[in-house]
């Protein structure tokens, strides 16, 4: 099995530097993003199983990121990981595509829950993509 | 209609402060949770990093001390209202101020730099004063591009106190007027006022100035 690939992005560099460490610790293969503009960056250049996002940030604020990473990749699970008052934009995040939600400060356990589901549904969803492709397949050729 | 202007500041304010808190029990959160997974590594007969397990404590105390700030901050914001007026140090409501308006800020990308390093006696209304800055900080903020930066300096003029807020590239002065109008309204209880003033190339600035020492509230 490949190794998890996670994005976590977030401003907050003490929290992602303990949180990575937490997580790599756990066999993930962790990269952080300092804010929405760098993370944009990333995904175009890495394929990451995970992202785990705040919302508040610098630059280009949660929302916006998730839905230009939503744009640039569908496929993509973004899970949102942030702080309590921002309830009303996790509702709001949810209805632009995030898998999941979130509060800080959060159990690893939990995260690590959320990781494993992303995984299983993204490799559920390449399961599923191989079986119409060979359907596809069998169909063209009369099978 | 004055503690409604005032409210609507106190709330961004507060909402600020209290996600400051968050994100230092979230860190905290972490470096605990950090220090667990030593120890479980050790019961599982694995060796322990001294040293990593020293930082992770260091760190938390940096955090304590982080979300003391955060919380000395608040608390000096709740008890603004005490008093209809006191006498209190400028520099400390400047300081504070920016510092809850900083992350505000920060999302739009504008900076904000205080330059009051004096302290600077006044006799008003510690609360209307703090929403009149945090105020004119936010119609600053929300009126540059990203990368821009607001620069805050104050004096006494004739016993009157000036606290300019200066952008250091122009500012979108469109619509300044109803927010600008509000903000008078909340800031006639001291004798105050505000200005907008347009520097060559579009700078945006703007002025809140009031007395230096009153004895009664307006209204």
């Amino acid at each position: 099995m490949t190794q998890t690939k996670v994005l976590l992005v977030d401003d907050e560099i003490d929290f992602t530097k303990v949180l990575s460490q937490r997580l790599e610790a756990r066999g993930l293969d962790v990269d952080i993003a300092e804010n929405g503009v760098r993370a944009l960056e990333m995904v175009q250049q890495d394929n990451y199983d995970i992202i785990l996002l705040d919302l508040r940030m610098p630059e280009m604020d949660g929302l916006e990121t998730l839905k230009r990473l939503r744009e640039e990749r569908p496929d993509l699970h973004v899970v949102l990981l942030t702080g309590q008052g921002d309830l009303k934009s996790g509702v709001e995040a949810m209805k632009l595509g995030a898998t999941d939600f979130m509060e800080k400060p959060a159990d690893i356990k939990e995260i690590m829950e959320k990781i494993n589901d992303a995984k299983t549904q993204k490799a559920i969803l390449a399961e599923k993509i191989v079986e119409e492709s060979i359907q596809q397949i069998l169909g063209t050729k009369g099978w | 209609m004055v503690l409604n202007d005032g409210n609507i500041y106190y709330g961004q304010m507060t909402a600020s402060i209290s996600h400051d808190i968050n994100n230092v029990l979230a860190i905290v959160n972490e470096l605990a949770g950090l220090q667990s997974d030593l120890l479980y590594a050790l019961e599982d007969g694995g060796d322990i990093d001294p040293q990593r397990f020293a930082k992770a404590a260091e760190d938390i105390q940096k955090q304590v001390q982080r979300g003391k700030a955060i919380i000395n901050r608040l608390n000096r914001l709740a008890h603004s209202v005490d008093d209809p007026i006191s006498e209190f140090d400028l520099m400390t409501v400047l300081v504070d101020t920016v510092e809850i308006a900083q992350r505000l800020a920060a999302i739009r990308g504008v900076k904000l730099n205080c330059n009051q390093d004096n302290q600077l006696t006044v006799n008003s209304n510690r609360f209307i004063v703090q929403q009149g800055v945090f105020a004119c900080l936010a119609i600053a903020y929300s009126s540059l591009n990203a990368g821009s930066a607001v620069n805050i300096d104050s004096g006494i003029y004739e016993a009157v106190v000036e606290i300019r807020m200066t952008s250091d590239s122009p500012g979108n002065a469109e619509n300044l007027g109803d927010r600008l109008l509000v903000l008078s309204r909340m800031i006639d209880i001291i004798k105050g006022k505000v200005e907008q003033v347009m520097l060559g190339g579009d700078q945006l600035s703007l002025v809140l100035s009031f007395p230096h020492h009153i004895t009664a509230l307006t209204g």
